[in-house]
């Protein structure tokens, strides 16, 4: 079965030597693959990669077989995200918002719109000028807008980000509904082991750019008290002092 | 090809739902009436006679192509392209299905559409303000279509400084760092042949008001060609070297 996302030697530097180096890893489809980590260890920049948003060094990503590098139209047609932060034009609607965004889809029923606009919550706001929103409203508007084309692969980074107790779990359902129903595939992004350990089916933990080790949450869990105590073993050795630095 | 026509629709409903861009076409839309009653009291007070209606809409345009949509290009290219980068907003379209080189010429040809759009709109109220300045009965409309033409011929340099704007804007984050360098780097190469002669005669900014040379009864094809050569390549070179910088920046 294709892999809905392989990513191979992926490495991309900045110039204070900070990034991410020689990540690899594979995404199987209708999996929810977390990437754990905390701020700063390459989470954003890894997404970034794959989506294009940075230019990496070295490696290759393929998402569906497609390599974004040569076959970028094809690759991201089938991709909805939010990356570091869901923006959007804030002197247009969220409605106006959508529809630009919805117009690179063949095919894209124009109900689709209300649809998402519904399914995060945002239908009664839709004239509204997005300068306007709350960080909450402007990050269900991003979901609305990654889920817009019907993808097969979402790649999320931080989608909790602002969101209060019952926004989180309300965004945390809406990802498990979907991988379920759906078959969408997902790559999500936290610095939260908890919410990383509800939601997704595997981890890859990060640190200092590398992706240090990748398991199944169930098997972190029979193994380990929680996600978070596997997260601090993984990067912490026994006097507590970091590894991988 | 699907996707970059609908990116240009896109950045063109972009700018036409701002503000400002819509106060730009109503001050270009003003700018003719008002300097019209202008001329046209100093005519009648103090007996001077300074224009025709025939002569209004070329002296207009040379007033737009020379000060007013130079500025407004160069805001125009500064909003869509470091605007969008302080913003944060240019990634909403880099992770949707189109390439980058797509998105900058989507980009351009969006200002490209303000330009004849602006022009279109200064060129009517040119004409309009110009019948109260008399001569109006002597419009025919081979005169009428002649003025048109050269309305849209203007529009040819403007796109170049378009591109050479959007390369400028390549190096910054933010429209207002942009905007400024391209007004002060105009002004420059505007001034650099009183000092260096020759640099006019390669230097695109020179030849912002070629639209003199299709006036008259027998058009330069010679000059045209020249001037049309030096447009077009300068037009390549920063449209080469923008789209480089812009295909490998990172968001």
């Amino acid at each position: 079965m294709e892999k809905a996302l392989e990513i191979k030697d992926l490495t991309k530097l900045y110039r204070n030597k900070r990034g991410i180096m020689g990540i690899s890893l594979e995404i199987n489809p209708g999996e929810i693959y977390g990437l754990l980590g905390p701020n700063g260890a390459g989470k954003t920049t890894i997404m970034k990669s794959i989506t294009g948003l940075c230019k990496a060094d070295r490696g290759e990503v393929r998402i569906w077989g497609y390599d974004i590098s040569k076959q970028f139209e094809q690759a991201m047609a089938t991709v909805g995200c939010i990356i570091e932060s869901a923006d959007a034009y804030a002197y247009l609607s969220a409605y106006r918002n959508l529809e630009l965004a919805g117009r690179f889809y063949l095919g894209l029923k124009k109900t689709r719109i209300e649809e998402v606009l519904a399914l995060v919550g945002l239908s009664n706001f839709k004239k509204e000028k997005v300068a306007n929103y709350s960080l909450g409203m402007k990050q269900r508007l991003g979901l609305a807008s990654a889920l817009l084309s019907q993808p097969s692969l979402m790649i999320l980074d931080e989608p909790t980000n602002g969101l209060d107790i019952e926004g989180m779990a309300e965004i945390r359902n809406t990802i498990i509904q979907l991988a379920s129903e759906e078959k969408i595939t997902f790559l999500v992004s936290s610095h939260l082991a908890h919410e990383m350990e509800l939601m997704c089916h595997r981890i890859g933990v990060i640190n200092h750019g590398r992706l240090i080790k990748e398991e199944a949450v169930s098997e972190i869990l029979n193994n380990y008290a929680s996600l978070e105590n596997f997260f601090i073993q993984q990067t912490r050795d026994d006097r507590g002092n970091c590894l991988h630095a | 090809m699907h996707n970059l026509y609908i990116n240009i629709l896109n950045e063109n409903q972009k700018m036409l739902l701002k503000k400002k861009n819509m106060a730009i076409l109503v001050v270009s839309a003003l700018i003719p009436a008002l300097i019209a009653v202008l001329i046209s009291t100093v005519q009648n007070q103090a007996g001077v006679f300074v224009f025709r209606f025939s002569d209004y809409p070329i002296f207009m345009l040379g007033l737009f192509t020379n000060i007013l949509l130079p500025l407004f290009v160069f805001m125009w290219t500064a909003d869509t392209f470091a605007g969008e980068v302080g913003e944060n907003t240019l990634k909403i379209v880099l992770v949707r299905p189109i390439t980058r080189y797509k998105v900058y010429i989507s980009k351009i040809s969006a200002v490209g559409v303000f330009i004849l759009i602006t022009l279109m709109v200064a060129f009517i109220s040119s004409m309009l303000a110009g019948f109260g300045l008399g001569e109006a009965a002597s419009v025919t409309v081979g005169g009428l279509l002649h003025g048109l033409l050269i309305y849209i011929v203007a529009a040819v340099p403007m796109l170049a400084i378009a591109v050479a704007a959007a390369f400028i804007a390549q190096f910054f984050k933010g429209s207002s760092g942009a905007l400024m360098t391209s007004i002060f780097l105009y002004l420059f190469a505007r001034m650099l042949p009183m000092v260096v002669p020759d640099f006019a005669k390669i230097s695109l900014f020179s030849y912002m008001d070629w639209h003199w040379l299709w006036l008259g009864n027998s058009v330069g094809v010679d000059k045209i060609g020249y001037a049309l050569l030096i447009i077009l390549s300068s037009s390549i070179i920063f449209f080469a070297a923008g789209s480089y910088l812009f295909d490998t920046k990172n968001l």
